[in-house]
């Protein structure tokens, strides 16, 4: 028993060393440096010195009203992740692994986003909510909702929406794939059992497909929210943290502080904080769904 | 009756609806393709009074972009490879085996999905000097697996809990040890959630940009996001070959998107795995 | 638990440790490598120095792509020095990679900056090299340069000269002579004109000026504009050494002219949702009467004979007569050396490598293929094209008597000119001067503590 036991160590040993080692040099020891830097004050410039400075990058950020202010638009993007996204990629699952016709066009087409990247997407959108010729202003006047138009992007909180809801509409196919590959492991078998007692359409869905990808929510909830704190390439597209830095995200206030302002140790303490926050979301994340076990 | 025929016929209608949603922005990728810049700027979804397919022979010649897309491709298969295996190992280590840092070694992968890029930047620049990393598709690659690493083992240790562990016990009576056990049964019943890790971890290393650029400077070496910056000067950017270049970039993308999504598709076939 | 997190503690440290050492481990190796291969190169040819060079000019507009060719001609001069270019044309990716570089002391040995206290830092640890001595020892290369031109590359209570100019730029006001003919309007001197020609044509349903304020910096050149002209280059140094403060009366005239110019809407349409791009092309399509831009916009001959015909160019109208000729100018894009863990002789090839580029030749070369706004003076040949508009330009250089380029360059807060450009972007939202000024005071008071 013992060998069998020493065996096994090797064995976790050796299938986790790959992992273990590349993490160490990429991410550990980057997440090291950071944590490192943010109690330190360092202009980014190699050899000067980099003078310790205790907690005070950490008051001046949490003394920052920006900095709060960037913390709620990435709440607002865990509420879309949830309550739009979440929904929507598990429906886009549901579609593209169902007999459904054409079911190739359209997963192909709903991962289109994703492939066309950030850039095409930003501008695209950018121009559709142009207030005076956007293809959505245009519609609303259509059907004569004028007083409903609205300058979508510089209102400061609609144009976070806006962003969010153009970020749930690119990743809705990511996601999907996720929720995909765990449908498709669920066995035949027991819809059929499923049918024979008499369970049909959305009953179907509500207890058996959603039951058996809680992993998949479980992984989706643990990306949403980590993914959320660290958002910056849709939002950098499409207002750069504009108008007046109403639409700031913490990492958009992270990157000016280190490559804008050079103020390293002020942007690692806004990285070790988002570590902090996302560790302490994800515990969270992970008893909600041992709890519901 | 009619409900279940009422709610079929919303489904697909949302469906082809979501289908228009989506294609349509590659439809207008298209148009912008073949404008200047006050064709797009003014009248983005507008038909081009004149199709100017010389944005393509200027993705081509100037930005080099056909070379980009093999770069790309190297970099972006290669490092998707190593992520499905080296994630398959630790992801069947954290599934089936009990030890006692297991909870602990999965949080620490969880760091993996919540660093911010920008915090990462220097020091992996500074490590890539260190080692004669620059310039070198190698040390990319392994930036690559580093952050698709810990999708890869959430994905994957997931999907094999879900596995019935009667497979594993019938394959070590047969005599398999753990390496073929994860080789020769799990690997091929894990198809579904392989290949959309695939899909994922490749479209990363197709498109990603700051790595590619901090690290590359070699232009024979350039990748496809890398390569398209050449139109965008300061005071002028040239939209529409940065277009062309999407519209060149996104067909292998596609291809093989489609190829690795049949396999996720044939997971179904494989049946009978959720225990 | 709590043993768990002693352990998760002694683990992560425990690979760090390994991380680190491996590639400590590794690095010292190849640095040897490296050594003995230069050393073989030194062999064969006697000096050989490689030097790396980063700029943004990367796209294909005619200057950049001379500038790529004329490198190609330096390397193939008998000079042992070769030249690898990095370059990246988008601003914000530009600058990740020279801070990274910065950061890990891996610097390309030269590299373009925009000067003033965004380079204070790099100044500050000593990362840069002193020009002086070599511009002394070369009087005529020193002489060649406009003495407006330094500005940006010297520094208070540091002695000598950081950074060579290579291009420079001046802030001024195209217009649509059609509009102007139509409207039966001159163009405007004074600032009382410039606001009658707007109400004139914002009267006739001809938008005056057609801002992409999505971009920062529209904003903050116009805001620029308005303190030079108003208070003149004094007045930009008094603010940078906060004599004038940001929130006085006479900044708050600035912001409020702003305000009241986005409520009359002679900025134009939906300015928030419009970048620099978009702008250009609104004004190119004929339908804007007005344009405030560098003098780059016309600089590269990408416009074609047409728009010159249609196109008329003036000095910024001024609000106090005193400053008529106090402009917004200056280098925008400059020459600087890294001392950064760099031998004498990568040193020495680099200071040849910037007189080759800044020399008078390669000006002259550079104006044949598009013609600009120089920060040196040099013989124009024969085969430089005609380009009316840049003729025009060049009078009202050669009428300024002083200038600065953007105001907050000259502050000792390197984040100001973000603020301010940030803060003016809210006028365009309708914020009041006093919001506008309250958000930029904030900042101030915040850099002081």
């Amino acid at each position: 028993m013992r060998a069998k036991k020493r065996k096994d160590l090797i064995i976790i040993v050796m299938f986790l060393l790959p992992a273990i080692v590349i993490f160490a040099c990429f991410i550990a020891y980057p997440v090291g440096d950071t944590i490192f830097l943010s109690f330190r004050k360092w202009k980014g410039i190699y050899g000067a010195s980099r003078e310790w400075v205790g907690i005070s990058n950490f008051t001046k950020v949490l003394a920052d009203k920006d900095f709060w202010k960037s913390l709620l638009n990435s709440f607002y993007f865990m509420i879309g992740g949830f309550v739009i996204l979440m929904p929507l990629s598990f429906g886009l699952a549901l579609i593209i692994t169902s007999k459904i016709k054409g079911a190739k066009l359209m997963k192909t087409a709903y991962f289109m986003p994703v492939m066309l990247g950030t850039t095409a997407v930003a501008l695209m959108w950018v121009y559709i909510l142009n207030p005076s010729y956007g293809a959505v202003n245009e519609i609303l006047r259509f059907v004569g909702l004028d007083k409903v138009t609205k300058d979508w992007l510089s209102t400061p909180t609609l144009n976070i929406w806006c962003v969010i809801l153009v970020n749930e509409w690119m990743f809705a196919g990511y996601n999907m794939l996720i929720f995909a590959a765990g449908l498709v492991s669920i066995p035949g078998d027991l819809y059929e059992a499923a049918q024979l007692d008499g369970c049909t359409g959305w009953k179907k869905i509500r207890y058996i497909s959603i039951p058996l990808s809680k992993e998949s929510f479980k992984i989706f909830s643990i990306l949403c929210v980590t993914g959320c704190l660290k958002a910056f390439d849709i939002v950098w597209a499409m207002t750069k943290g504009g108008p007046n830095r109403s639409s700031e995200m913490p990492a958009t206030l992270l990157y000016n502080e280190a490559f804008t302002y050079k103020n390293f140790g002020k942007s690692s303490a806004i990285g070790v904080i988002l570590l902090v926050l996302g560790i302490v979301l994800s515990l969270g994340m992970n008893q909600i769904f041992r709890r519901k076990e | 009756m009619t409900k279940r025929k009422a709610g079929k016929f919303f489904i697909y209608l949302f469906a082809i609806f979501w289908t228009i949603m989506t294609l349509f922005p590659l439809f207008i990728t298209f148009l912008c393709s073949v404008k200047d810049n006050s064709g797009i700027t003014l009248g983005m979804f507008k038909w081009p009074e004149v199709f100017r397919w010389s944005n393509y022979a200027d993705a081509i010649e100037k930005a080099g972009i056909l070379r980009a897309v093999v770069n790309s491709m190297f970099v972006s298969l290669i490092s998707t490879v190593f992520i499905i295996v080296i994630g398959m190992f630790a992801g069947y280590v954290l599934a089936r085996k009990k030890f006692r840092f297991r909870g602990i070694v999965y949080s620490i992968f969880l760091i993996g999905v919540m660093v911010p890029v920008h915090c990462t930047i220097i020091p992996i620049s500074g490590m890539a000097t260190a080692v004669n990393g620059k310039n070198s598709f190698w040390f990319l690659i392994l930036v690559y697996i580093a952050f698709n690493l810990s999708q890869a083992i959430f994905l994957f240790s997931g999907y094999l809990q879900g596995i019935d562990k009667e497979l594993d016990e019938a394959a070590i009576i047969d005599g398999c040890n753990d390496f073929q056990l994860l080789t020769k049964i799990l690997f091929p019943v894990s198809a579904p959630i392989i290949s959309t890790e695939a899909i994922l971890a490749f479209v990363y290393g197709y498109s990603e940009l700051i790595f590619a650029m901090i690290l590359m400077t070699d232009a024979s070496k350039y990748t496809v996001s890398r390569a398209m910056l050449t139109f965008q000067g300061g005071y002028n950017v040239n939209l529409g070959p940065i277009f062309a270049c999407i519209i060149i970039t996104i067909v292998p993308m596609v291809v093989l998107y489609i190829a690795f999504h049949e396999k996720v598709q044939d997971g179904m076939l494989t049946g009978a795995v959720k225990g | 638990m709590k043993k768990m997190r002693k352990m998760a503690a002694i683990l992560l440290a425990g690979m760090m440790v390994l991380s680190m050492t491996a590639c400590q481990g590794s690095g010292g190796s190849t640095d040897d490598t490296d050594a003995s291969g230069s050393s073989g190169d030194t062999g064969k040819s006697g000096k050989n120095v490689e030097i790396s060079v980063s700029t943004r000019y990367a796209s294909d507009n005619p200057d950049e792509t001379y500038y790529r060719d004329m490198v190609g001609k330096f390397n193939e001069m008998d000079n042992g020095i070769h030249v690898t270019l990095d370059n990246i044309a988008t601003e914000s990716d530009y600058l990740d990679k020279l801070r990274t570089s910065f950061a890990n002391g891996d610097t390309p040995n030269v590299f373009i900056e925009y000067g003033g206290s965004r380079c204070y830092d790099y100044l500050e640890s000593d990362a840069l090299l002193d020009l002086s001595t070599y511009l002394n020892e070369d009087k005529e290369w020193y002489d060649s340069f406009y003495d407006s031109m330094w500005g940006q590359s010297v520094y208070d209570g540091y002695d000598g000269i950081y950074g060579v100019p290579f291009k420079s730029y001046m802030v001024v006001l195209y217009y649509n002579k059609d509009l102007f003919e139509a409207q039966n309007l001159t163009p405007p001197t004074t600032y009382e004109e410039f606001l009658s020609c707007c109400e004139t044509f914002s009267a006739a349903g001809i938008t005056p000026l057609q801002v992409g304020e999505k971009d920062v910096y529209r904003f903050g050149h116009f805001n620029n504009c308005l303190v030079i002209k108003s208070m003149g280059v004094d007045g930009v140094d008094k603010l940078a050494s906060r004599e004038i403060a940001y929130d006085g009366q006479e900044m708050m005239n600035t912001y409020q002219i702003m305000a009241d110019m986005v409520s009359k809407g002679y900025f134009g349409n939906d300015i928030l949702d419009m970048d620099a791009t978009a702008e250009n092309s609104a004004f190119e399509s004929g339908n804007v009467a007005m344009h405030y831009d560098g003098s780059w916009y016309v600089a590269n001959n990408l416009m074609g004979k047409d728009f010159y015909d249609h196109v008329g160019v003036i000095n910024f109208p001024y609000i106090d007569k005193a400053y008529e000729n106090h402009n917004q100018g200056g280098s925008s894009d400059i020459w600087f050396i890294s001392k950064l863990d760099k031998s004498e002789e990568e040193i020495a090839a680099s200071v040849e490598f910037l007189k080759y580029i800044t020399s008078n030749d390669y000006f002259a070369g550079n104006n044949e293929v598009a013609s600009a706004i120089y920060p040196a003076e040099f013989t124009v040949t024969d085969a430089t094209p005609e380009n009316p508009l840049l003729e025009d330009i060049n009078k009202i250089v050669a009428a300024t008597t002083d200038m600065r380029t953007d105001v907050q360059n000259y502050d000792a807060d390197s984040s100001m000119l973000d603020t301010v450009r940030n803060s003016l972007q809210g006028l365009a939202m309708g914020n009041s001067a006093a919001e506008c000024a309250a958000q930029i005071m904030e900042e101030v008071n915040a850099f002081e503590e």
